[in-house]
């Protein structure tokens, strides 16, 4: 589904991603782990569109997408969360989830202005499929709570909810269960394989091992840019370079 | 179609015309005069437009610009070709909305100050090119490469394109004998129509986006949103309104000249925008109402008057960040727990106060108040020093500390007042009257909300 081919990123001197070589195939969940600086983000900015490699392609469904704008990348059925949450905190939690169903309604300026009947019939539509979501994770009870009065938990839980109201195929998840407790990092859990069942292709990046073992078919070590082990998560775990990088060098 | 939308529009025209007669005789009598208020209405248009621009994360000053375009595109449409208010309106919008779009796509690619920098220098531009147009058009008529291009464009200009010398925007000398076309009620209808586009915006996939875009660029971009393309949606949306206002402008002052439509001018409009706030579409129209109101009520204060504006918006910005309308927003009120909320409501009620006291005393010998000078100022004295200290005292974990010296300033106030009607030492109940015991009112509530719960 998704294919990096040697994809590298330089900021100034500064090697965040060398020659990374990753294949995502489509309806796995993909775990994605490495010590703090290691690039996990960047390369999930080259994914999404947020940034551009310096060098190396990006292809998804075999069309090279590392030029393209985010929101095109979008189109093409590609979501996100953020590791420092990125809600749009002037917002409710509905209006966030309105807002990331952009893609998916067709009305226009025009259709609002006349009150055309299509247009009450998306804007319903939307609606419920918003509080669907909502109610998929929880948050129903705090739809019309600005984004910025949300609890930590529930605004990482929007973040979810938001992504997946782009309906779609590939999910790129960084640190969703940051500063989260067991129980709630549990329940994330059952998310992602929620989003398995309904098809969705996802790459987290995590630093829960518990998590990664439970959800995870196969796992992505990075470490200073590069790709260190690939396997499965039991693998990773006993791969000796991958215990070395996250000894010598404490997360 | 012109004749058809014309005799649909007439009606609508003249019922306004009626229904806003009596409205502006009023305002007439506290100093607002007709002229005053076009202004007003004209100015809450520009403040629109910036809003639209800032709405979406631009941080524009490139409307005075436009304006100009508009003024200037009217002002020669009318007194060269005859045309109506209506034609004037609809060319200076689709020519300053033309203009926006090449201006747009590279300038946008810019952000904040290094926008605001390049905007300025579009107005500049405009200001000077419409500064030297007669003497470009000759120099671009008699060129062998543009003439061609440029006749055709010119005879939509001036009727003899051949003269010598062109006499189309004037220099400095500005355009003179601009019929005077728009009325009172034009701007209402119009400033209505626009409430309405604005209202459907916000409640629309598109206002949806542009809110997103402001808040987050990027991440606007990875929902799906195509950031270009909504910026220059709004830039040219701006773009036009700010002509409209400028069609509105020429077609009511007889003259017009470059130097109107300034630097000072982009600022101006940007403060319209930012006294009344940008939480709101209602915030710039507000503004542009009372920014412009302001000078002319504080009529002993002209003099001061850009003093005045400066310190008023200098005390939005300072104390109430989102202007005007951000005391309507139910979030403001909410957030920020118990002590919070009763600054809010104190502040509500002391803004009110003061606003009814300093503002309209002035102007109209305390005829709006319908009460004693000496009254006010004590009352007025009381109120800013126990705000002040609520606000220095920074008790904000116990409460108690003020809640019964503003209770007791409400309540004495409301009592008072009340006292005085009744024995009639106010001869008439006036508006200023019912918001002032409202605002002391509200001074009370504050004192009660904060005052620690288990003691009430
Ligand atoms: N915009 C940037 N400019 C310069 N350096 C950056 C930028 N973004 C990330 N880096 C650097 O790239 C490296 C990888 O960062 P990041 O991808 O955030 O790591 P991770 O998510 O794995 O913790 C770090 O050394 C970081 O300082
Ligand atoms: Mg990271």
């Amino acid at each position: 589904m998704l294919t990096l081919q040697r994809v590298s990123r330089n900021f100034g001197g500064l090697a965040a991603l060398n020659a990374v070589d990753m294949i995502i195939p489509k309806g796995q969940v993909i775990g994605l782990i490495g010590p703090n600086g290691a690039g996990k983000t960047t390369l999930l900015n080259c994914i999404s569109g947020l940034d551009h490699p310096t060098s190396g392609t990006i292809t998804l469904n075999n069309k090279p997408i590392h030029r393209r704008g985010a929101h095109r990348i979008t189109a093409l059925g590609m979501a996100r969360t953020y590791q420092n949450i990125r809600l749009f905190n002037e917002m409710t939690a509905l209006q966030n989830i309105l807002v990331a169903q952009h893609q998916q309604g067709h009305s226009t300026l025009l259709h609002s202005l006349t009150q055309w009947p299509g247009h009450w019939a998306e804007e319903k539509w939307m609606r419920q499929r918003a509080m669907t979501l909502l109610d998929q994770l929880g948050l129903q009870q705090v739809q019309h709570v600005l984004a910025s009065n949300l609890s930590y938990g529930d605004q990482r839980r929007l973040e979810i909810a938001r992504a997946l109201a782009a309906d779609p195929q590939l999910i790129l998840l960084d640190e969703p269960t940051a500063g989260m407790n067991a129980i709630e990092t549990e329940q994330v859990g059952q998310q992602i394989l929620a989003m398995r069942e309904r098809g969705i292709t996802v790459l987290v990046v995590e630093h829960d091992m518990a998590l990664i073992a439970q959800v995870c078919d196969a796992v992505y070590v990075l470490n200073f840019g590069q790709i260190l082990a690939y396997g499965t998560p039991p693998e990773v775990k006993q791969n000796p370079e991958v215990i070395e990088a996250y000894l010598g060098k404490e997360t | 179609m012109w004749g058809l939308l014309d005799s649909l529009l007439q009606p609508i025209l003249d019922l306004a015309t009626q229904l806003l007669e009596p409205l502006l005789e009023r305002l007439a009598t506290v100093g607002l005069s007709e002229p005053v208020v076009q202004f007003m209405l004209m100015n809450a248009i520009l403040g629109v437009s910036i809003y639209l621009t800032l709405n979406c994360g631009m941080f524009s000053l490139a409307n005075a610009g436009f304006m100009a375009i508009g003024a200037y595109v009217g002002a020669i449409l009318t007194t060269q070709h005859g045309a109506t208010l209506g034609e004037a309106l609809l060319y200076g919008m689709l020519v300053a909305g033309i203009i926006a779009i090449p201006v747009g796509l590279p300038v946008l690619r810019l952000r904040n100050i290094y926008l605001a920098i390049a905007t300025i220098g579009f107005g500049e531009i405009v200001r000077l090119i419409i500064l030297h147009f007669d003497t470009l058009a000759v120099e671009f008529r008699d060129s062998k490469i543009f003439g061609p291009i440029a006749r055709p464009i010119l005879k939509l200009m001036v009727e003899d394109v051949d003269a010598r010398r062109l006499e189309i925007t004037l220099g400095a000398r500005g355009i003179t004998r601009i019929p005077v076309y728009t009325e009172t009620a034009h701007l209402v209808v119009f400033l209505l129509v626009l409430s309405y586009f604005l209202y459907r915006l916000h409640h629309s996939r598109m206002g949806r986006a542009m809110a997103a875009i402001r808040q987050d660029e990027r991440v606007a971009a990875s929902q799906g949103i195509n950031v270009v393309y909504y910026k220059n949606v709004a830039f040219v949306m701006g773009a036009m309104l700010a002509g409209a206002a400028g069609v509105f402008n020429a077609l009511a002052t007889r003259t017009i000249e470059p130097k109107a439509y300034g630097f000072d001018k982009a600022v101006d409009i940007l403060a319209y925008a930012v006294l009344g706030g940008l939480g709101n579409w209602l915030g710039p129209i507000l503004g542009g109402l009372t920014l412009t109101a302001i000078p002319e009520l504080l009529r002993e204060l002209r003099e001061y008057s850009g003093v005045v504006t400066g310190v008023i918006l200098l005390l939005i910005i300072v104390y109430l960040p989102g202007g005007l309308t951000s005391l309507m927003i139910p979030s403001f009120w909410r957030n920020g727990g118990r002590y919070e909320f009763a600054k809010r409501v104190t502040t509500a009620g002391v803004v009110l106060v003061g606003l009814v006291n300093v503002l309209p005393y002035q102007i109209d010998n305390g005829r709006i108040l319908g009460y004693e000078f000496w009254g006010l100022i004590i009352g007025n004295m009381v109120i800013v020093g126990l705000l002040l200290w609520v606000r220095y005292t920074r008790q904000r974990q116990n409460g108690g500390h003020f809640s019964l010296p503003l209770m007791g300033v409400g309540i004495t106030g409301v009592v008072l007042f009340i006292a005085l009607a009744l024995v009639g030492k106010i001869d008439h109940l006036a508006v200023g009257y019912y918001v002032h015991l409202i605002g002391m009112a509200l001074v009370g509530l504050g004192g009660w909300i904060s005052y620690p719960a288990e003691e009430r």
